[in-house]
């Protein structure tokens, strides 16, 4: 009996520092970032101006882009058209909208942000 | 042969052992959960300041100035609508009182002078370094010309 109960010491022994690995492994969750929702917001932004002024050329809306976004690459969709900003990257952001065209044509403007 | 006192002793350690296990994990549960518990605690803060930051910019480029949020879109009277991201060609001033934590306001248009409506003096910590701030843009249309909307927002 008196062995049952040191085995019985020794298996909790060990459950404790299986317990104590385990809650040394686990990384608390992290921290939420509103960064994904401000570069969207941008997007959102340009493409609605871009829409809105009467939509301005290809290097217009390069230029449009790299003042928006410093530091970042990128690339730019006008229906079939796309102009590259920067290098790639494998982290992409992707935001688009349609418009009618004075012609009546559906229209497409994308704009991609790599991170 | 072990004898009754033999066992009592041995059944004592081994008592005692448990316990000391018991509480051992008790305090390590503990300790993780008070660990978790101050670390979201210390992330709370620049996450509320970023969320009011970009939700104030947001709400300025999206509401008119008639509503009793501050607002900086013009109202298209042929559309019955105010129009998100377009600003009259003469914005005036937003009401900026009761949001302590915009540090300063500007509207930098593409080529032209700037606009500032907000600058205040850093009201925190005599240690300033300590501040904590964040500087959002958003694009807009000012008439015809493109501007960028700058809120910088502090927690002192």
């Amino acid at each position: 009996m008196d062995e049952r109960g040191l085995y019985f010491s020794l298996e909790a022994l060990l459950g404790f520092a299986v317990l104590v690995l385990v809650l040394l492994s686990t990384k608390p969750a992290e921290a939420p970032d509103l960064k994904p929702l401000y570069l969207l917001q941008k997007q959102h932004d340009l493409l609605v101006v871009w829409v809105g002024q009467g939509i301005p050329s290809l290097p217009e809306m390069e230029s449009d882009f790299r003042r928006v976004f410093p530091g970042f690459s990128g690339r730019i969709g006008f229906n079939d058209e796309f102009v590259a900003v920067g290098e790639p990257a494998s982290n992409a952001f992707t935001e688009s909208i349609y418009y009618a065209a004075p012609s009546g044509a559906l229209g497409r403007l994308s704009i991609t942000l790599y991170d | 042969m072990n004898t009754t006192s033999e066992r009592g002793l041995l059944f004592s350690t081994d008592l005692l052992l448990a316990v000391v296990i018991l509480l051992l994990t008790s305090l390590a549960g503990l300790a993780f959960l008070s660990s978790l518990a101050l670390h979201s605690a210390s992330a709370l803060p620049a996450y509320r300041l970023q969320r009011q930051g970009l939700f104030f910019l947001d709400a300025l480029v999206k509401n008119d100035a008639s509503q009793s949020f501050p607002g900086l879109a013009a109202f298209d009277s042929g559309l019955h609508r105010v129009t998100p991201n377009f600003l009259s060609p003469a914005p005036t001033a937003p009401e900026l009182q009761g949001f302590p934590l915009l540090q300063s306001l500007r509207l930098v248009p593409f080529n032209g002078p700037e606009t500032q409506w907000a600058d205040k003096p850093l009201t925190g910590p005599a240690n300033q370094a300590s501040t904590t701030c964040y500087s959002f843009e958003r694009l807009v249309l000012v008439g015809k010309e493109k501007a960028l909307l700058i809120g910088v927002f502090c927690d002192g």
